[in-house]
């Protein structure tokens, strides 16, 4: 018996050592996909000089910004660090609150479905937050809480099994998913391989949900030592498709009251980032280029109606 | 409880440290040990098929406590030579016994085929009941029991809790290997000894079947299943394709549970029969059926086909013989006319085997010469397999007929390449292994290279179990046999 529990406490030790070693291989496709401006973006947060202009949203921030009209506008340097939505609002911000300084800009820009489902909040819908933040930036784990890092166990399994699935694949680099397509700003910029053919859908279920209540704690929370810091911290509504918005029409405005009694308004009308589905292509917040510099010149607009 | 579930996992430490070290090692003096051991395992064993239903509970232990019971009232009455008295206990503990499974398995069958060939309305009669499950492997396992004290080649036991040990004993509760009281009942009643090599080679055969379970008969099911759903629109070397792969599925599925239950036995000392030899490197659908589901066919053979008068009362007998006992075999897997046709299909490819007198044919291994053989073989259970699986006799010869009518549609559907190549990767090393260790009980039997190449080998293959336990997580299938 001694022999037996030997030899499988060996394959035991032996089995959780590559384990171990299969949890450390990156997903090669998040490596070379748009999913790795979170790394591309807290390298360059680092060496911005202040006061910057910080872009802080879902994937409708990455795929839908001309940031280079920001930069030129404002003369700052700009960092857009759009990321999947599934990261979460909270971990995406928290990311990157320790670089803020006095004089920055935050324009924060979540999506609607970030403040009213809480795995969206949190980040723990499925793998694809440990996907992004172990295979491109595993230092920002450190900026997990303790709730998300229980949520997120559980997807551990499939990671693991993710990453040797993906291990010969990587995003096509002509795609608008690749990392060769972002710009030096964090934007997704092959504008030309877009093609806009947005539809909805009418059989998918839409968020009609209240938003959540963790999510205005936190944002209230960002608000005031923002204020403290001396930086500013503007709340835009995301830019969405006119059919979706007109679908969401009733929770978004529902949203816009319920910040406004949390002291975290937006800073501009939903309404206003209510564009024509011509101007989007494979979600209702990616956008094609038009969308984008539309989008940021509407930006830049109302980011000046509040500076002053 | 599923062997491939992570219940499971939690469930089988824990009773093997209760098993050797509370009841074994710190009741190592006690002479009631044994006892002990079957109480843990008895009630181990109801704690895993309560898992499913603990009604089913119940009625495990209406067949177990009848068939105790008229075991002892049957070696009673043989041992004072009252035949017609031990004949009454056993025909009623096979009426009881098969009355239950007629009642959950087939009544619903009978009578909905009744009312549809004389054009009734079956509704008010069907009785919707659900089927237990394994309730064809303990209930035959029971019955062998009482037949063979009546035949005096096992003493009736008083021990109550190793009786009941013996019918629930949960490796092989829901898909057997089916038991005779011959072989386990002893092995419930001496002392048992913890050997390091039978538990080493339980523990290679467990993970051997959890391979051949998780990798390939899951991914096969995945596959199978997609093209069964849709198979008006798909091409014929699709359904070829999904037709060979069920043929590996339910290989892997069956036996690889069958590798569980004995790998998990040794684990507890015990030894378990036997149920596949390498199937598929049969030469001839006689010897197949001497590698399939073994223990069912002897079981067969033993209690129907012999006292039939088997082979020795001329040839035409020896056909209808056959015939009854793959009938029965159909019927058994079953209540679906599709398990009856795939059970006269075998017993019709029989027939010129009997004539040409070749049921007995190849004994020995088979040779790389015979691969000719092998494929023919292969490709004829391959067919049956299709009215196995086929949910309508109309769906079957609909497949059959549309391989025909669609093969010049295009190559097979290759959706999912990752997962398709790791399939065929895995049934190339599935087969190369099984083939080089066809004289053994498992693949894994024998390995060559050094220590540390083999623990790797093994680590490999855990590794590959997991790999596809956590990619597709929710799309674990419960094993084949269990329905039946």
């Amino acid at each position: 018996m001694k022999r037996f529990l030997l030899i499988l406490m060996r394959y035991s030790c032996c089995l959780l050592l590559v384990l171990a070693a299969w949890l450390m291989l990156p997903d090669r496709y998040s490596r070379s996909s748009h999913e790795a401006n979170v790394r591309l973006a807290s390298e360059r947060i680092k060496v911005a000089e202040s006061p910057k202009i910080v872009l802080i949203g879902g994937s409708g921030c990455q795929f839908g910004f001309v940031s280079e009209l920001l930069e030129e506008h404002f003369h700052r340097p700009v960092i857009n660090t759009g990321a999947h939505a599934c990261l979460g609002l909270q971990l995406q911000i928290n990311l990157f609150r320790d670089a803020f300084r006095p004089g920055d800009l935050v324009v924060l820009i979540p999506e609607y479905d970030q403040y009213s489902v809480q795995v969206l909040f949190s980040g723990c819908l499925d793998e694809s937050m440990l996907r992004i933040m172990l295979s491109n930036y595993p230092k920002g784990l450190t900026k997990l809480t303790r709730d998300q890092w229980h949520a997120s166990l559980p997807f551990v399994p499939r990671y693991m099994a993710k990453t040797l699935l993906h291990f010969t694949a990587t995003a096509d680099p002509w795609s608008p998913y690749s990392v060769e397509s972002i710009n030096q700003y964090g934007d997704e910029t092959n504008w030309e391989n877009r093609p806009a053919w947005y539809k909805i859908n009418p059989h998918i279920e839409h968020i009609i949900d209240t938003p959540y209540e963790e999510a205005l704690l936190f944002l209230r929370e960002l608000k005031e030592e923002c204020q403290k810091d001396s930086v500013t911290l503007l709340l835009f509504p995301p830019a969405l498709a006119q059919s979706e918005y007109e679908y969401n029409t009733a929770y978004i405005e529902k949203l816009q009251t319920v910040l406004a009694e949390n002291s975290t308004p937006f800073c501009a009308q939903p309404d206003r980032y209510c564009l024509p589905d011509s101007l989007y292509f494979d979600s209702y917040y990616h956008m094609i280029y038009e969308g984008a510099y539309k989008r940021t010149e509407m930006v830049i607009e109302d980011i000046e109606k509040n500076l002053k | 409880m599923l062997f491939n579930s992570w219940e499971f996992g939690i469930f089988l430490p824990v009773v093997f440290v209760l098993y050797w070290f509370v009841f074994g090692w710190l009741l190592r003096h006690n002479k009631h040990q044994v006892w002990w051991q079957n109480l843990l395992l008895l009630i181990a064993s109801y704690v895993f098929y309560g898992w499913w239903d603990w009604r089913f509970l119940l009625l495990i232990g209406l067949t177990s406590f009848s068939s105790w019971g008229t075991g002892w009232l049957i070696a009673q009455a043989v041992s004072e030579n009252r035949i017609r008295a031990a004949k009454t206990w056993l025909g009623l503990n096979i009426g009881l016994n098969i009355g239950i499974l007629g009642v959950f398995k087939y009544y619903d069958f009978f009578v909905l085929s009744f009312c549809r060939l004389f054009g009734l309305d079956p509704s008010s009669a069907l009785l919707h009941i659900l089927l237990p499950v394994g309730i064809s492997f303990y209930t035959f396992q029971a019955l062998s029991y009482s037949i063979d004290v009546y035949r005096r080649k096992v003493e009736a036991t008083k021990d109550i809790v190793a009786f009941f040990a013996y019918i629930a004993f949960f490796p092989q509760l829901v898909a057997g290997p089916i038991e005779r009281a011959t072989s386990l009942l002893p092995q419930f009643l001496r002392p048992r000894t913890f050997d390091y090599s039978e538990a080493a080679d339980g523990m290679r055969r467990i993970l051997w079947g959890l391979f051949k379970k998780i990798v390939i008969a899951d991914n096969c099911a995945w596959y199978v299943d997609m093209v069964w759903s849709n198979y008006i629109s798909v091409s014929g070397c699709t359904l070829l394709m999904a037709a060979f792969l069920f043929a590996i599925q339910i290989y892997c599925d069956f036996s690889g549970y069958s590798d569980i239950a004995i790998g998990t036995a040794r684990l507890f000392g015990i030894r378990l029969r036997e149920n596949f030899r390498m199937p598929y490197f049969s030469r001839s659908v006689a010897e197949f059926w001497k590698r399939w589901h073994v223990s069912l066919n002897t079981w067969f053979v033993d209690y129907v086909y012999i006292p039939l008068g088997g082979s020795r009362a001329g040839r035409t007998r020896t056909i209808v013989n056959t015939f009854i006992i793959f009938l029965l075999s159909g019927l058994w897997h079953g209540a679906n006319w599709t398990y009856i046709t795939w059970g006269l299909y075998h017993a019709i490819l029989f027939v010129p085997l009997i004539y040409l007198g070749w049921t007995k044919r190849y004994q020995d291994s088979a040779t790389w010469r015979q691969w000719p053989l092998i494929i023919g073989t292969f490709l004829l259970v391959s067919i049956g397999w299709i009215l196995f699986r086929a949910p309508s006799l109309h769906d079957a010869w609909s497949f059959i007929y549309c391989i025909g009518a669609h093969i010049g549609l295009g190559g097979p559907l290759w959706i999912m390449p990752a997962r398709l190549n790791q399939l065929m990767i895995a049934i190339g090393l599935m087969a190369a292994l099984e083939w080089c260790n066809r004289n053994k009980t498992h693949a894994l039997s024998t390995l060559p290279g050094k220590r540390a190449l083999r623990a790797a080998i093994y680590i490999g293959l855990t590794c590959w179990c997991l790999f596809n336990l956590f990619a597709f997580i929710n799309e674990s299938h419960p094993f084949i046999y269990f329905q039946f």
